[in-house]
């Protein structure tokens, strides 16, 4: 087996769950398809080095969330993505919770905030192991989580404050 | 565990994506291999370049009798010795679209042999390659001899550049070998012209600067002023350059 064929039994395997991973990262199908490139396209280069390590999926994961956080993001509002990889997710099935007042709140979070929850609600990794992924202190973990829940918190709040005067206003009008 | 983390953990675990595409997967996979040969023709490129200089260096430390009788020998063919020595960017307002990179082959002992065709280009924006479409040249012209110390003239057409023009952009050309050179960052300018295509450019035409009639076969060049975003590599520092002073240096049009 040549290395290259290593790298594409690898990607095989493990690109549905790295776009799942994407989404939970983005909170969009796209988007997380252009991290999982962007992520695998740096990960191929280094290949050779990269299979040594003892879990490759997880540093695929961890170029993901350091490039989400870093610039990615920004990026994307001015790059000129790939059509060809646009069209490809377009033609897949639509994320049913984009619509959810949950899904929504955590898309009003900044992508290291969101990034924490992910790593620490979808991933399951410890405080310890999130600063390791971020580059950061197990303290500003904790007070990155702290921070973002009580987002969650205060805009999940606020949405029920709205639909509920939406619903009174609705049973006026009746 | 609170009630909200557990919603949030049920939230995120119930975002499952429907598995990609067989044709998805084989997109994402022609990017990633396209990018690891680009990688290893870049390190090919400098590893010969560095094997060549470990023997030149062996070889100047052979005694006297044994060193080589030839001292100036045939050029060999690469396009290692190329370095970046003007970028001219069209902020003129007529054609926004024209980029022109100056080169200089410096690697004694070797020539080049470029065609517009053997030139891959690509565009950057903070470190991070965008999503530009490279289209073919109109005309190949055919191929151009660089010989040490001779100035070559890459031409470029970028055209419905979307981003933020506030950002700087660096382009990328590489060359037959994986020789790759990259342009000091400048302001772009090309015109957004629609946001839902991809960006493109395409390598116009090469020309050697100080041969006028270096290739009678090539097309005309592109007929517009150059201006320089960013003081140019080549200048002095303290001469009296500003920005958006003509900066087309002599020998480079």
């Amino acid at each position: 087996v040549t290395v290259d064929e290593q790298f594409e039994v690898f990607v095989r395997a493990t690109l549905p769950e790295l776009l799942r991973f994407g989404v939970t990262l983005t909170g969009n199908a796209h988007d997380a398809a252009d991290l999982v490139q962007g992520a695998l396209e740096s990960t191929g280069k280094r290949w050779r080095t990269v299979r040594e390590g003892a879990d490759v999926t997880a540093y695929v994961k961890r170029a993901m969330v350091n490039g989400h956080i870093s610039r990615w993001r920004r990026l994307r509002r001015e790059w000129l993505t790939d059509q060809a990889l646009d069209d490809l997710v377009s033609s897949a099935a639509p994320l049913p919770l984009s619509e959810q007042p949950m899904w929504v709140a955590l898309a009003a979070l900044p992508p290291r905030q969101r990034a924490v929850l992910v790593l620490r609600y979808y991933e399951d990794l410890s405080e310890v192991d999130i600063a390791d992924v971020l580059g950061c202190s197990p303290g500003t973990v904790k007070s990155q989580a702290s921070k973002a829940l009580a987002s969650l918190r205060r805009h999940l709040a606020d949405e029920r404050d709205r639909r509920s005067t939406s619903q009174e206003h609705a049973d006026d009008h009746a | 565990m609170t009630t909200l983390e557990q919603e949030l953990r049920d939230t995120l675990r119930a975002a499952d994506w429907a598995s990609p595409s067989p044709a998805l997967t084989d997109h994402m996979l022609r990017r990633v291999h396209r990018a690891r040969v680009r990688r290893l023709r870049a390190g090919t490129g400098l590893a010969v370049l560095a094997a060549a200089t470990v023997v030149g260096v062996l070889v100047s430390q052979l005694p006297g009798g044994h060193r080589p009788a030839t001292t100036v020998a045939a050029p060999g063919e690469s396009c290692d010795g190329l370095t970046v020595a003007y970028l001219g960017a069209g902020t003129d307002g007529k054609d926004t679209r024209n980029l022109a990179v100056g080169l200089t082959q410096d690697s004694p002992g070797t020539r080049c042999s470029v065609s517009p065709a053997d030139v891959a280009a690509t565009v950057m924006v903070e470190g991070q390659r965008l999503g530009v479409t490279q289209l073919p040249p109109v005309r190949d012209g055919g191929s151009l001899e660089l010989t040490p110390g001779r100035d070559l003239s890459v031409q470029l057409v970028w055209d419905n550049w979307c981003g933020d023009p506030a950002k700087a952009a660096q382009v990328s050309l590489a060359f037959p070998g994986g020789k790759v050179v990259t342009t000091d960052p400048f302001q772009p300018s090309p015109e957004c012209r629609n946001s839902a295509v991809p960006s493109t450019i395409r390598v116009f035409q090469l020309s050697l600067p100080d041969v006028s009639t270096a290739n009678p076969a090539s097309p005309k060049p592109v007929e517009s002023t150059r201006v320089c975003p960013d003081r140019p590599a080549n200048e002095p520092p303290g001469s009296p350059w500003k920005p958006g002073t003509a900066c087309l240096r002599e020998g480079f049009r």
